[in-house]
């Protein structure tokens, strides 16, 4: 090979690599530049992105952080790097979060996406989503994470919120003393609350996702689907928003009254009834006692006002017995007097004449008393109304014969045809009665006999004529002959205390209603007091 | 006729009152009649006055008020109260405020008579006052059974026969044959003279 060939090789070669080089170098300069601002890229978007990020190395410090992510967490970047993730995470989510990244180095997963707090540089702790990845190098190893750290503080609130909201109306729903139970629109238990149990026996597990009218009798369970269906299609209300009494039954099969209301609601366009219910037995039965209590006290009024009645009919007889006195001591007095004159021998009858005159005008004084008496037993104020003759005869026992069974007395009363009316005021029939029943009593246990109980006989029935005969009989001495014919006469009495004004009474105020009454007796077997009341009829229309 | 009285008549009826006086007056007595118990307070009494005789029920002022009054002024005649028919309790309170005796209207006029007589005279023989307990009568009461004498006992506070057998634990029929016998035993024919009784015997004392 000549020299000029070695030379000329050699240039080529040196001009192959110069160009070469050159070649290469603008390949590497535009390379560079590619990267440049590949990575010119990469640093806009780490820095300007809305959400942290942050690339953590294996021992959990950082080794890039954007300026959010700063922003977020209240550090500086220098103060940042010279801490750890553990300083920022708040206690109570440090094990988790360490956890995660023991996952994410092991190659468990690729990526963790967890809820945590961090705590800020003021203090201030706030909620976190935080979504990191790993970044593997040549070898398949994790080398570093990227972190995408977003604040959730406002959402965390309004959950926290909507929880603690919800933890109430679950208390309210709960806590409720009346039974509520929600159902679909085909009566598909969605909830029940805790009294259902209570107040049904069936726990809640029972009762979800079957059809409500488990807890319905039969005969009203059968219907229950067919409601609901029609006012599906109807709109018909016969129920919701207005309530009404109902049957439940119980797991046991009882039934029990249940005072139900129900509401209607939508939610996604689903339809939603909520029932509330509330046994009402223990109700019913207070209102059933209540009832009975008021009926018990009506009946004592009634007592009480004849009472009073015959309470007032004793002072009136008192208060007139007395003023009847006045007049007859003036009349025994004048007249008295004479006496004295005659007997002193005086005939001058004008002497005597004034004495006698003014004997006469007390006496006609006297009259007027007895004239006013009259006026108040026949008028007596009440008014007549149509009544069942057995009640009247119950209220009348019930007066008085308080005593008699403690005292030996048996009372037979009669069953009376409920059926069987009188027009009366019942008072003044309800003392003719208790007048009688007392008189009977009286006379059995002042003249017992031996070996017979005493027996009061009660009874009303139709008689001929549309009248009701009320009898009072009795096993006692019976009524002795002498007086049987004055029985009924004012002042007539057997009673060493008697005023006598008890049978004349009687008489009195079963004449004024258009009534008769009689006595038959037998002296020694007893005796039987017997008065007729006109029928009532009472007017068909 | 043991001489004449001077008797004050307090009477709101005006026939009563009248008649009254005119029966005594009749008797040989002197009368002063009076319309109630106030104008009777208010007047100046005679000096004289033997006996006073005291309607009970009067309008305004009845007639314990009037006893009353004159147990507080310490006047000490001789009162006889006279009384409705039945007036048990009132009667025993007026005999209980000093009334030496009572009578029910309508009385006999003979007794209204005597009782004034026996007063006035008892008057003049007593000088100290208080009434005079009887030993007749005491011995009368003494004679009693002790289911007798708590009849006897209730009768003096005006107890209906009821209350005294709900007091006693008695039912009514018994209490009533104690009365029976017990005024058989003291030889009187109704409440007013076992009451009278009672008094003079020195029973319901205090």
């Amino acid at each position: 090979m000549s020299s000029s060939a070695l030379i000329l090789a050699g240039l080529a070669g040196a001009l192959v690599v110069l160009l070469a080089g050159a070649f290469l170098r603008g390949r590497f300069r535009a390379k560079s530049a590619l990267v440049a601002e590949s990575d010119r890229r990469f640093q806009a978007t780490f820095e300007q992105a809305a959400v942290g990020m942050a690339h953590l190395d294996r021992d959990g410090r950082w080794t890039r952080i954007n300026a959010r992510f700063c922003g977020l967490i209240g550090y500086s970047r220098e103060e940042l790097m010279a801490m750890t993730i553990d300083d920022i995470i708040h206690p109570l989510d440090r094990e988790g979060d360490r956890a995660l990244r023991r996952d994410l180095l092991a190659g468990e997963v690729e990526m963790t996406a967890a809820e945590k707090r961090y705590v800020r540089k003021d203090g201030r702790v706030i909620w976190v989503h935080v979504t990191r990845s790993a970044v593997r190098d040549a070898a398949g190893r994790p080398d570093f994470f990227i972190s995408v750290v977003e604040e959730i503080t406002p959402r965390k609130e309004a959950e926290a919120r909507l929880v603690s909201g919800e933890a109430q109306y679950r208390a309210i729903f709960d806590s409720a003393v009346e039974a509520i139970a929600v159902i679909d629109a085909d009566g598909i238990v969605q909830s029940v609350n805790r009294s259902v149990e209570r107040v049904f026996g069936y726990g809640a597990e029972e009762l979800v996702g079957r059809n409500i009218k488990l807890l319905m009798p039969e005969a009203i369970a059968r219907d229950h689907d067919a409601y609901l269906a029609r006012y599906r299609r109807t709109g018909e209300k016969a129920i919701i928003g207005i309530g009404r009494e109902v049957i439940g039954q119980r797991r046991d099969g009882s039934h029990f009254p249940l005072d139900l209301s129900v509401a209607e609601w939508e939610r996604d366009g689903e339809r939603f009834f909520t029932g509330v219910m509330r046994d009402v037995s223990a109700r019913q039965q207070a209102e059933a006692a209540l009832r009975a209590s008021e009926d018990n006290l009506r009946g004592l009024q009634n007592e009480f006002a004849h009472l009073a009645r015959v309470n007032d009919l004793g002072e009136m007889a008192a208060a007139i017995a007395h003023e009847i006195n006045q007049p007859l001591t003036a009349i025994v007095n004048f007249l008295n007097t004479g006496l004295y004159m005659t007997a002193d021998g005086t005939t001058d009858a004008r002497a005597l004449e004034p004495l006698m005159q003014q004997a006469s005008d007390q006496a006609l004084r006297a009259g007027e008393i007895v004239r006013r008496l009259r006026e108040f037993i026949g008028q007596g104020g009440g008014e007549r109304r149509p009544e069942a003759a057995g009640r009247l005869i119950d209220s009348a026992m019930a007066l008085a014969l308080l005593d008699a069974r403690s005292n030996g007395v048996t009372v037979e009363r009669a069953a009376v045809p409920e059926e069987l009316l009188v027009a009366v005021d019942a008072i003044q029939i309800q003392q003719v009665l208790a007048n009688l029943m007392r008189n009977a009593v009286d006379a059995m246990l002042g003249a017992p006999r031996e070996g017979e109980v005493p027996t009061l006989r009660i009874s009303a029935a139709p008689a001929s004529g549309d009248r009701v005969a009320f009898a009072v009989a009795d096993n006692g001495p019976g009524i002795p002959d002498e007086i049987a014919d004055r029985l009924f006469d004012p002042f007539v009495t057997t009673k060493a205390n008697g005023m006598g004004m008890g049978l004349s009474l009687c008489r009195r105020l079963v004449e004024a209603h258009d009534g008769s009454i009689a006595v038959e007796s037998v002296p020694g077997r007893g005796a039987s007091f017997t008065f007729y009341l006109p029928l009532y009829r009472p007017v068909l229309h | 006729m043991p001489g004449d009285f001077l008797i004050a008549l307090v009477d709101d009826d005006d026939a009563v009152r009248t008649s009254t006086a005119g029966l005594l007056r009749h008797a040989g007595h002197r009368v002063q009649s009076y319309t109630g118990g106030a104008e009777f307070l208010a007047s100046d009494l005679p000096e004289d006055l033997d006996c006073i005789l005291l309607d009970m029920r009067m309008p305004g002022m009845d007639g314990l008020s009037v006893m009353r009054a004159l147990r507080e002024r310490g006047d000490d005649r001789p009162v006889l109260v006279l009384t409705g028919h039945g007036d048990v309790p009132m009667a025993v309170e007026a005999m209980r405020l000093g009334a030496l005796d009572f009578l029910e209207k309508p009385y006999p006029p003979k007794e209204l008579v005597e009782a004034i007589e026996r007063a006035c005279t008892l008057r003049t023989a007593a000088a100290e006052g208080g009434p005079a307990v009887n030993r007749h009568a005491v011995q009368k009461v003494a004679a009693l059974s002790e289911r007798e004498r708590l009849v006897l006992l209730g009768m003096l506070k005006g107890q209906p026969n009821k209350i005294i057998a709900w007091e006693a634990g008695l039912s009514v029929r018994t209490v009533e044959t104690y009365r029976a016998q017990m005024l058989a035993k003291l030889g009187v024919r109704g409440t007013a003279q076992a009451v009278k009784l009672a008094i003079a015997a020195g029973l319901g004392e205090g």
